[in-house]
């Protein structure tokens, strides 16, 4: 079945944190007979963790590989050449389902990669919310293409009582909420071509995953092509939208008028309310009649349910979910074939027109091997993982020899560069794993045996001129920081050891030891780090842990230019370097960090570039030694001298201190950032030997950190936008909160159609932590936060001012690192002519 | 002209130097019973040529001595001073320079095994108060049954005698024996006759400096106290907290760094100890297992401006004595360690495990020593994250011969003798400066001038162009 390429479908299920994802992918598990029908929608089969099904949330990506077969009637639909192979029925349905809360929002990045199409999950009753925005936008920047799926029908029935007519419109935002986020990500111009949801072309889908019924326009069209003798594509095209029927003349119209009705009201909706009214008020005659109506015969042991329960059996005979979900996704979601045609120049770092890259457009199993690892699934033996990950070209086969090339690969370097024989090839099945001979493009699989080579992430190939494929980019950042430390100082090793698994396990946590010894881990929110530490505890470390309250990781940056010209002396005191330091022009730091400005650009484009947006002259601009810290950073030194003999020649030595001070700001030793560092003039001891790196490094990094003093050094800590959606009358409440922790609001809208405000604000991250228990008390529980890293912000005050926060944050600090209290002397750094 | 490349010569003397204040008196290290003691040694022994070490804090008392001490003896005298590693040693070096047979050693000394030549020591004096220390110790209020270990700086060698007199009434209480003629088998101090593993509670008379911090990290598993007599006003027993965390902490960082390190530069930092080529063979083969390139340096006096010269070193390790205090120094542009964390970081038998106490004497690791464990070379082939980088740590020499190379034309394969593949060359090329520009063709060829001669302080520029 893997042989056949264009009947596989790799999709990922995506949406905001509990809009029914996991629910809902129960519902294709069962039509594939791996759970029972009746269970689907509460065992949750892709929640394999215990954690998971305990707090009822994804936190882990899941996968699962299923087969179905598609009945002939609804082949026709496919027309692409490329999306079916020719007689055959059956499709492989690769299905990655992935956590909703913004704080594993790098797992989803991880299960888009491999993935071609996703399933986008939206709440009919919460509507689009900023998960739903965020990870929708990463799928178009991946060039996945989504289809979508209105969940919780059964709530908006049931407990809001809507009526047909509100219910459309809910519907009609929706899918237009979708579409503008679709438009403004992608162009339908691009490679990509139209990838708008359409509800009459059948990509949108409507049910309910716990009852485990849904529905297309497709399956009611085909229902009533018959009676109205319109083609079934015809009929899907009237069903939704500004048509209108009116049942005595039998004619549509595009208006509304007082004797027709909205065509989607009166064919689907009605039939559903039809059946939800005699159900839930047990109207027994009503009932049979229905059923005999919508072709259901219930079995002999349903026969005495009632209520809720009845509903749920009656629907799902009627409309099984797992039936028009297949449909929507073998019909439009794009088979590998298609998707990896326009998927490959976002894929692939080399060029365009090697072997590799022409194997993974043609999708060719005969090709070159070309594997993307996106993640480490741990196996049930302690330590090792399986390597999980997408086969673009070639095969992979059990005992293969393979290269195995970490992010840091370079073509023709050796360094993150293995070559090893792959030990097995396995399939991944939620809670099982199936071993299977080989794997040819276009699948998912897991490897045993190359785990121990690569940290997260990696490319696996055959090709000796292979490039790397490109590395995800996460729409997170690690922000928010714990020490942790053995309770028994003996067991260290094991620490450092489970340390090693974690950051193998997770797509995003960072685990670093410090320059005070202690062993950090970073991760993109409260709750991420919540479940880390649980898993280094319980799982990969396997002993009890200290852990220290949650720390932010500041940034260092100056407010003015310095106030003096700033000079050291080298050890010898024969050479001397004058320097100033700046702030950056607002903005420029964020274009270094998102690459806008790099360290690689061609220097007189920069320059250009540097002068037209920010004013800088041209000359200098040319002349940026480099930027840091580790030669990428947000900081930059330039070169501003005139005519220096030897200047060249310090050049590294030079760079080197400057990587170390803004590795190591002055303050507190955090990184430095948005901070231009000038030097204006050097003088230099003739002989060579007298001005060597052992003369400049430390002076270099003096002067730096003098240059930083004088400038009216800032704090600057990270801040959150924090989306909270709750009900008008606790935002009251929110506001009370937010003052207190420094946050403030700077949006505050009514979800249309629902009494439900959504307030944004920006939260510093120091400020967060409890934020949303305390939100939660504060508003009745009725307000929930989703927070995601923004951008960096000057704390207020002076550090120096021993009365002012900050000074205290900058002390708490250097304590910890084991710095020497207060703050470090100008006149440590400054030397007098 | 110079002015612009140096400072004024009348900078210099005006400069204000920093006088070192004087710790101790000619009396305190110097007297009848000393000059008698020294004088025996050397005409029992019979040595022709006697060298006299001094710290810098004694230098001014040396002419003193020498003069007293060769007018009792016939041999020659010579006065050694400045030394390069740390006064507390011997400068072997510098007393082969005259060929030395024997050295009489000054002032406080951290009693390091000597392999070539005769030592006599002569310990400073500090004067102690036995029944002061005994009432100190009661007021303790030790449970009966413990032991006490009772620990010392040299400079209470002198004062041992009452110092013992004063304590024997305690059976509890044991004195640690100085090692000053015997083999040491904890730093300078000699267990013979001593079960440690009684010992519950340790003392030690002297300063918190780094011989009492070596001492307290080594028996990290007792509990300190430390009787300070030199710090004014403190004359009472403080308990001191054995493995001060945040130091082992940072080490542990240390160790790390070490782990990520492509070369490794070794830095001797004494020619006399015992065993210090050895040390360096063995931390050279450990090096080499792990595909890291080392290399030796010796740079006499160790400070940062030197080792920083050394751009392309990852991290450096001190071979030297375990009372020099440049470990524990924050100046270095790249982390310097002691032989201990060194072996900790490569030795692939200590990957799973920590050891459980801290070593400071290099000897440990070496055959014999309590710290050395062998390792199998195969052992070595196993993968690792770094903690720092967050990228696969991979052993270089083992991967090396698994990369298939032969498309990349730098080397032959042989079964067996393949050649390594250096790749040091690498690290130059990111160089933005790769040395002078030979600019061949774009200057116009000139006569040969005699150039600038003298040292760079000052040239002596009477002869060089600059002048006409």
């Amino acid at each position: 079945m893997m042989d056949k390429k264009r009947n596989i479908r790799n999709m990922s299920v995506i949406a905001h944190v509990d809009h029914g994802k996991s629910t809902l992918t129960d519902s294709l598990v069962s039509k594939a007979g791996i759970i029972a029908g009746a269970k689907a929608g509460e065992t949750r089969f892709t929640d394999t963790r215990k954690d998971e099904q305990e707090r009822c949330i994804t936190i882990k990506s899941t996968a699962i590989s299923m087969f179905f077969e598609l009945e002939d009637k609804d082949l026709v639909f496919i027309t692409h050449a490329d999306q079916c192979e020719k007689g055959q029925k059956g499709f492989l349905i690769n299905l990655i389902d992935s956590p909703g809360h913004v704080d594993f929002s790098s797992e989803v990045t991880a299960a888009l990669r491999v993935t071609d199409g996703a399933l986008v999950v939206v709440d009919c009753v919460s509507g689009v919310c900023v998960q739903t925005e965020t990870v929708l936008r990463q799928a178009i920047a991946e060039r996945i293409k989504p289809i979508l799926f209105m969940n919780k029908m059964d709530r908006a029935l049931l407990e809001l009582q809507l009526d047909s007519e509100e219910l459309y419109q809910t519907f009609q935002r929706i899918v237009e909420n979708v579409n503008v986020i679709i438009a403004t990500y992608n162009d339908d111009t691009g490679p990509m071509g139209e990838v708008r949801v359409d509800p009459s072309k059948g990509s949108v889908g409507f049910g309910s995953g716990l009852h485990g019924w849904a529905f297309t326009l497709k399956q009611f069209s085909e229902l009533y092509a018959d009676k109205f003798k319109i083609e079934v594509v015809k009929l899907m095209n009237r069903l939704w939208g500004e048509n209108f029927f009116n049942p005595k003349t039998k004619k549509w119209a595009k208006q509304k008028d007082a004797d027709n009705k909205r065509s989607f009201c009166m064919y689907i909706l009605d039939p559903i309310y039809k059946v939800f009214d005699a159900v839930m008020n047990y109207k027994k005659e009503e009932i049979d009649s229905l059923l005999v109506k919508i072709g259901v015969t219930l079995k002999h042991e349903d026969k005495d349910k009632d209520g809720k329960a009845l509903l749920k059996i009656i629907m799902r005979t009627w409309l099984p979910a797992g039936e028009s979900l297949l449909q929507m996704i073998a019909i439009h979601l794009p088979s590998p074939v298609v998707a990896q045609k326009y998927r490959m120049e976002m894929l692939y770092e080399g060029p365009l027109d090697d072997e590799a890259a022409i194997a993974v457009k043609n999708c060719d199993p005969d090709g070159p091997l070309m594997m993307y690892i996106s993640k480490m699934v741990p196996t049930t033996d302690k330590g090792r993982f399986y390597a999980f990950g997408r086969v673009f070209s070639g095969k992979v086969a059990t005992g293969q020899k393979a290269r195995i090339m970490g992010p840091n690969y370079v073509p023709g370097k050796k360094e993150d560069l293995y070559e090893k024989a792959i030990q097995r090839t396995i399939l991944m099945m939620g809670r099982y794993v199936e071993a299977i001979e080989d794997v040819p493009s276009g699948n998912i699989c897991g490897l045993v045996g190359v785990d121990q080579f690569l940290v997260k992430t990696g490319t696996i190939s055959t090709f000796k001129d292979a490039h790397n494929m490109k590395v995800m980019k996460f729409s997170v950042s690690p922000v928010v920081r714990v020490a942790v430390e053995p309770k028994n100082p003996a067991d260290l090793p094991k620490l450092v050891e489970g340390l090693k698994r974690l950051a193998k396990s997770d797509p995003m946590v960072q685990c670093i030891i410090e320059e005070s010894g202690e062993h950090i881990i970073a991760g993109a929110g409260e709750l991420h780090l919540e479940i880390c530490l649980k898993d280094l505890e319980e799982d990969h470390a396997c002993i009890p842990l200290k852990k220290s309250d949650p720390v932010v990781s500041y940034r260092e940056t100056v407010s003015e230019e310095s106030d003096q010209m700033c000079l050291s002396k080298s050890p010898n005191k024969h050479n001397r370097l004058f320097m100033k330091a700046c702030p950056m022009p607002d903005g420029l730091a964020e274009d270094i960090d998102k690459g806008q400005v790099n360290s690689r650009d061609d220097f007189k484009v920069r320059a250009r570039y540097l002068a037209e947006k920010y004013d800088y002259d041209v000359t200098e601009a040319r002349k940026i030694w480099c930027f840091g810290p580790d030669g990428t950073g947000p900081n930059i030194l330039v070169d501003c001298t005139k005519g220096v003999q030897y200047l060249n020649e310090i050049k590294d030595s030079v760079v080197a201190g400057f990587q170390w001070a803004s590795k190591e700001g002055v303050l507190a030793e955090e990184n430095m950032r948005g901070v231009r560092f000038n030097i204006y003039d050097v003088t230099l001891h003739a002989d060579a030997i007298h001005r060597g790196g052992g003369q400049i490094i430390p002076t270099a990094r003096r002067v730096l950190y003098a240059a930083a003093i004088t400038a009216k050094p800032r704090l600057m800590e990270p801040v959150y936008l924090c989306e909270i959606q709750c009900p008008e009358v606790a935002v009251g409440g929110i506001y009370g909160v937010l003052n207190r922790r420094r946050g403030h609001v700077f949006e505050e809208a009514q979800v249309t159609g629902t009494p439900m405000f959504v307030v944004k604000a920006y939260l510093p991250v120091n400020e967060s932590f409890g934020f949303t228990a305390d939100l939660r008390s504060n508003t009745g529980g009725q307000a929930f936060p989703q927070c995601v890293f923004d951008h960096w912000q000057v704390f207020p005050g002076d550090p120096s001012e021993p009365s002012a926060k900050v000074y205290t944050i900058v002390q708490d600090t250097r304590k910890r690192k084991g710095l020497k209290e207060g703050l470090p002397d100008l006149a440590q750094y400054l030397d007098k002519l | 002209m110079t002015s612009a490349f140096s400072s004024n010569d009348s900078d210099v003397i005006e400069r204000n130097v920093d006088t070192v204040t004087q710790e101790q008196s000619l009396p305190e290290i110097w007297n009848e019973a000393r000059c008698s003691e020294c004088s025996s040694w050397i005409k029992k022994n019979n040595f022709k040529k006697v060298c006299l070490q001094f710290p810098d804090s004694l230098i001014p008392f040396s002419i003193e001595i020498t003069q007293e001490l060769s007018r009792l003896v016939e041999c020659e005298v010579y006065v050694l001073g400045d030394t390069s590693y740390g006064s507390c040693c011997i400068d072997e070096v510098a007393a082969a320079h005259i060929d030395a047979d024997a050295i009489i050693h000054f002032g406080h000394a951290c009693l390091s095994r000597v392999s070539r030549l005769p030592v006599f020591y002569v310990f400073p004096n500090l004067s102690i108060d036995p029944e002061l220390l005994l009432n100190e110790i009661n007021e303790l209020q030790l449970l009966p049954s413990t032991h006490l270990l009772v620990f010392y700086d040299v400079g209470y060698y002198y004062s041992l005698d009452a110092i013992r007199a004063a304590l024997i009434s305690n059976p509890l209480i044991k004195i640690a024996k100085l090692a000053v003629n015997s083999e040491a088998d904890l730093l300078s101090y000699d267990f013979s006759s001593i079960h440690l593993e009684n010992i519950s509670t340790c003392l030690y008379i002297g300063k918190d400096d780094q011989t009492f911090f070596n001492l307290n990290i080594s028996l990290h598993d007792k509990t300190w106290y430390l009787y300070d007599l030199t710090s004014p006003g403190v004359t009472h027993l403080n308990k001191v907290d054995p493995l001060s965390s945040n130091w082992m902490k940072r080490r542990y960082y240390f160790i790390e760094k070490c782990k990520d390190a492509q070369s490794i530069g070794i830095v001797v930092a004494t020619l006399t100890a015992k065993g210090y080529l050895d040390v360096v063979q063995h931390i050279q083969k450990l090096a080499k297992i792990r595909g890291i390139r080392s290399y030796l340096i010796s740079v006499g006096k160790v400070n940062p401006a030197k080792l920083a010269n050394f751009l392309d070193i990852d991290c450096f390790v001190l071979i030297g004595c375990p009372e020099n205090k440049l470990i524990a120094s924050r100046d270095f542009y790249k982390p310097l360690l002691s032989t201990f964390e060194v072996e900790v970081a490569l030795n692939p038998v200590w990957r799973q495990q920590l050891p459980d106490r801290y070593f400071v004497e290099f000897k440990e690791v070496l055959p014999n020593g309590k710290f050395f464990r062998d390792f199998d070379e195969l052992s070595v082939d196993e993968s690792d994250v770094s903690l720092l980088s967050g990228k696969v740590r991979f052993n270089k020499s083992a991967d090396r011969s698994n990369v298939d190379t032969d498309q990349t034309n730098a080397l032959m394969k042989r079964d067996k003798f393949q050649l390594m593949e250096l790749d040091s060359h690498t690290s130059f090329q990111h160089r933005s400066w790769t040395g002078l520009d030979p600019a061949v063709g774009q200057s116009s060829p000139v006569k040969i001038v005699e150039g600038r001669s003298g040292i760079a302080m000052k040239y002596d520029e009477v002869s060089t162009n600059q002048k006409k």
